[in-house]
């Protein structure tokens, strides 16, 4: 099992709650939307290749639209293992945060 | 509303971009682009579209840069540890590169001078001078002056004819302002169309009329300066011969690289004024035969030059058709380029001395190999030193090194290198530059260097040379497996052993070159110094008359003056000296103008002439006092070839021979005298003995007593020409000048060769070290098994003395060739003996032994303990 990165998982889930609309843009203001920073292309980009490379997601050529100048959209679907990835990524939350009950951080030692 | 993004950051952006994602990012850019249009606006949305493209990329440049500057101070900190740890290697690298380079330079300098010759003339390309041929039975003859008339007919007559200057050269005569009196050299009568012609920097005066009036004059700066000092010179009157010239403008001094140097400039139309001392219509008729003008044509784009000569030769054909039914011989006429006159045309009386084109040529070989090899060593000793660092090599790969960074990194330091050693090289120039121009007489300066074409040149050397010395470990070094290079360590490569000992035998194989080469000029010029020349030339003072005809009645007078001081053993008079410039005459037989006729170097000499040169008499007689005839109808007295010119069986078959219209014999055959430096064969020679010709008086002195002689000598100058510039000189001086050029070869040649030679034991010292250090470990084990120093010396001498045996046989064969191509300029040589190559051989023998033995010596006395517990 290939480790997932804190941006992939990220980007992972993202897509895998849009569904059928996980395009370029769209994720970019998903991500925009939920997190509050912009992701630039770049990075977008090379997380998509890297979660194409792991094959937890995998492309579909959708047709071109004129408001692309006739380019076509680039679908990312998440595929088995990606969602194995995330149920694997979403366990471990659970283990490392699961038994503390609330969010109370008072024996924190502060650093200087 | 706009739609589409800027074109030309779409085209960026494609550009930059991966192709694999490249459609769908260009897409998504564009719909958000769009999203963003509508929202706020197309300004902002291009900007935004803008900073898409720019922020990656500045990123990408900055990280760059960056990461470049660490591994930059990385390369130059181990550079810097390299220099550091191995001190003599490093300085026997640069001193022999940096030797080698300031020769090229120096040598790239002159040559550059020497090329430049009248190429700055406005239209130089389009400037020919049109020269004469002679064909005659006896071989042709060259001229590079016409007849004057020539010039301004081909103007009148051919369009293609833009411009026509003419130059009538004078020859030297004292000039004066006042009480200062100087010989002038640079003297000429041109037309005014002379400053169309050339490139001349004006200062003051009316140029717009300048030249036109007859007895007006121009001078440059520095000779206004020697005559009038601080006082306009415009309007003033210089004197020569009794002729007032009035000084109309004065320009700028000629540039050295001209080969029409001129100090005072008359206005040819003086020329044309009546003159007592030449035939009437001298420069005015077709008909004088007289080659007085150097006539440049300055002719129309696109003339087509074998056209137009046939044209010009039709129309002199024409015109000479008198002259050449009467002498029997035929002329042509042909074009030289302006700019090809100082290096390639050698015809009778030249303006100028021309340049040394064999100079050029063998300077230019010497610059070359002598560059070669210094390049040699350098790359020789720095792939010696890079084998040991392959490790460091394999060190930078194992953490990730790229190989183009590899290969950057060692051209990139050999170029360090090379410019570090541009500038000492450069300063050897500066320091050097001095004693180049006294030698070779020429007037170069550093400032030169900064010219466009030196710039590229010395640009092109240093990238040759760091390339080549870079190469073999940016790309041989870089291409090895790191665990094949970390394992072995240190084995260097078998390849490179056996590069380094050919180049080291190259290297010692242009050093023998370079020696056989300085060996022949040294033993060429001494035979031409020492070969009997066939007249007497030592402790001779000759003495020049300011006129010829002030001499005829006082001559005897002077000669018994003369005479008269103890000083002075004997005293002759003549028209010339040999050595000197000796005009020619077309003499015949007596009524054989047309079959016979021969042109003949000329000398008048009086009765003692011969007595006083110890000339050989090998039939008939000389003159001779007891012979009324002599004086009132002197005959002839020829030498040997020109017996052989005329044809006639042996010298007493010429004895007899009445010659000219006049019918007078000839009475005696000299044996030949070189009276021209021996680079040309003798010439057919007749002498006779009109009193009025004389020009020089030749005075027997001894050298112990001439002190005080001399005043003796210049009273009765002064008493019988007062006023007149004493002018003087000493024969032998006087005709070695002929072996000035070839001096100055010798030398130039020597002290390169010298450069060459340190720069190549430098190689073998620094190479031999770095093999004996390799070898550490190989002697102490022979040691061990009881190998005696001398066993170990011989052992390593013999490799050493392999390559310098085949060096001698590669360099050889070269030498030769290029010694008998270089002899081929002399009529007389010395052969060129096989101890020559003997010597060159021997010495580079010993060469090699002093360079290497050492070094040997060394590594062989150390104690194998020392090298055995190594490492």
């Amino acid at each position: 099992m290939k480790e997932l990165t804190k941006a992939e998982e990220l980007l992972l889930l993202t897509i895998w709650r849009m569904g059928d609309q996980a395009y370029g843009v769209a994720i970019k203001r998903k991500i925009q939307a939920s997190t509050g920073k912009d992701m630039p292309y770049g990075t977008l980009y090379f997380l998509l290749d890297q979660l194409t490379a792991k094959e937890y997601v995998y492309k579909i050529a959708g047709d071109p639209t004129p408001e692309r100048g006739g380019r076509r959209k680039t679908f990312y679907k998440v595929t088995d293992q990606g969602i194995e990835a995330l149920k694997n990524a979403a366990d471990m939350v659970q283990k490392v945060w699961g038994d503390i009950d609330s969010l109370s951080f008072e024996g924190g030692v502060k650093s200087s | 509303m706009k739609r589409h993004p800027p074109r030309i950051l779409v085209l960026a952006i494609t550009l930059f971009t991966h192709p694999g994602n490249r459609k769908t990012l260009l897409g998504d850019l564009e719909e958000e682009y769009r999203y963003l249009a509508q929202e706020k606006g197309t300004f902002k949305a291009d900007f935004w579209y803008l900073k898409q493209f720019i922020r990656p990329f500045l990123h990408f440049i900055l990280n760059y840069i960056f990461w470049s500057f660490i591994m930059l101070r990385n390369y130059l900190k181990i550079a810097l540890r390299n220099i550091r740890r191995h001190k003599g290697y490093h300085f026997i690298n640069i001193a022999g590169l940096a030797i080698g380079m300031a020769c090229a330079i120096l040598i790239l300098l002159y040559v550059e001078h020497e090329l430049s010759y009248d190429k700055y003339h406005l239209d130089a390309g389009r400037i020919y001078r049109i020269a004469n041929e002679q064909v005659t039975s006896n071989g042709n003859r060259y001229y590079s002056a016409i007849i004057a008339v020539m010039g301004p007919a081909l103007k009148e007559r051919f369009p293609q004819v833009e411009e026509m200057a003419r130059i009538v050269r004078i020859e030297p005569r004292p000039v004066s302002y006042e009480d200062k009196i100087y010989m002038e050299e640079q003297l000429a009568f041109v037309d005014p169309t002379i400053f169309k012609m050339f490139k001349v920097e004006t200062i003051r005066g009316d140029f717009e009329n300048a030249l036109i009036r007859p007895m007006t004059v121009i001078i440059t700066e520095s000779l206004a300066d020697k005559y009038f000092g601080a006082v306009d010179p415009i309007g003033k009157m210089l004197v020569s011969n009794g002729q007032n010239f009035e000084v109309t403008g004065l320009i700028s001094d000629p540039p050295e690289n001209t080969h029409f140097k001129y100090g005072i400039l008359g206005a040819f139309s003086t020329l044309l004024l009546p003159n007592p001392e030449l035939p009437e219509g001298y420069y005015q008729s077709w008909n004088t035969g007289a080659h007085s003008s150097h006539t440049y044509l300055k002719l129309a784009d696109g003339t087509d030059l074998n056209q137009f000569m046939e044209q010009v030769n039709a129309l002199a054909y024409e015109k000479l058709k008198e002259e050449l039914a009467q002498n029997g011989y035929e002329h042509h006429y042909f074009l030289q380029r302006l700019t090809d006159i100082h290096l390639q045309s050698h015809l009778r009386h030249e303006l100028e001395t021309p340049g040394n084109a064999q100079s050029i040529t063998v300077l230019t070989v010497v610059g070359v190999l002598i560059l070669l090899l210094a390049c040699i060593n350098f790359m020789n000793l720095s792939t010696a030193r890079s084998a040991q660092r392959a490790c460091e090599v394999g060190m930078r790969k194992v953490v990730g090194a790229r190989r183009h960074q590899l290969i950057a990194q060692f051209i990139g330091e050999s170029i360090c290198m090379v410019l570090l050693t541009l500038v000492f090289a450069v300063i050897l120039v500066a320091l050097s530059i001095q004693f180049f121009n006294s030698t070779l007489g020429t007037q170069l300066a550093l400032n030169t260097l900064y010219r466009p074409v030196i710039l590229f040149y010395v640009g092109l050397l240093v990238i040759a040379t760091s390339v080549a010395s870079g190469s073999y470990p940016a790309f041989l070094l870089s291409s090895f497996k790191p665990i094949a290079v970390l394992r072995k360590s240190l084995t260097g490569g078998r390849k490179g052993t056996v590069a380094r000992k050919v180049l080291a035998t190259g290297q010692i194989a242009i050093s023998i070159v370079l020696i056989i080469g300085s060996l022949v000029i040294t033993r060429q010029i001494s035979y031409m110094k020492n070969v009997p020349l066939g007249f007497d030339m030592e402790q001779k003072l000759i003495v020049m008359l300011p006129d010829f005809s002030m001499m005829t009645e006082n001559y005897e007078n002077i000669k018994a003056e003369y005479l008269k001081h103890p000083g002075i053993q004997g005293a002759t008079a003549s028209s010339s000296v040999p050595g000197r410039w000796m005009f020619y005459w077309r003499l015949y037989p007596t009524g054989m103008r047309q079959e016979k006729s021969q042109p003949l170097n000329f000398l008048n000499v009086d009765y003692d002439f011969l007595d006083l040169y110890k000339m050989d008499l090998i039939a008939g007689r000389t003159f001779d006092r007891s012979f009324g005839t002599d004086l009132s109808a002197p005959g002839w007295v020829i030498n040997e070839a020109a017996v052989e010119a005329y044809g006639w069986e042996s010298p007493e078959d010429a004895l007899g021979i009445e010659m000219m219209d006049r019918r007078t014999p000839i009475i005696g055959v000299v044996k030949n005298f070189h009276f021209k430096g021996l680079q040309n064969v003798v010439e057919p020679l007749a002498m006779s003995m009109w009193s009025d010709h004389f020009r020089c008086f030749t005075l027997q002195v001894d050298v112990n007593t001439l002190d005080a002689a001399m005043p003796h000598i210049e009273s009765v100058y002064q008493k019988f020409f007062p006023g007149a510039l004493f002018d003087y000189f000493f024969l032998d001086v006087d005709f070695n000048r002929h072996y000035r050029s070839e001096e100055q070869i010798r030398t130039i040649f020597s002290v390169f060769t010298s450069m060459g030679i340190i720069i190549a034991i430098l190689g073998l010292f620094g190479l031999t070290a770095f093999i004996a250090e390799q070898r550490t470990r190989e002697i102490g084990v022979r040691k061990v098994f009881g190998a005696s120093v001398s066993n170990l010396v011989i052992s390593f001498s013999k490799e050493f003395g392999k390559w310098v045996l085949v060096a001698n046989v590669i360099a050889w064969p070269l030498a030769y060739l290029a010694a008998r191509q270089w002899l081929q300029n002399f009529a007389y040589r010395t052969s060129i003996g096989i101890d020559i190559f003997f010597i060159s051989g021997i010495v580079a023998f010993l060469i090699a032994m002093f360079s290497t033995g050492f070094q040997i010596l060394k590594a062989a006395r150390s104690n194998p303990v020392d090298s055995l517990r190594y490492e």
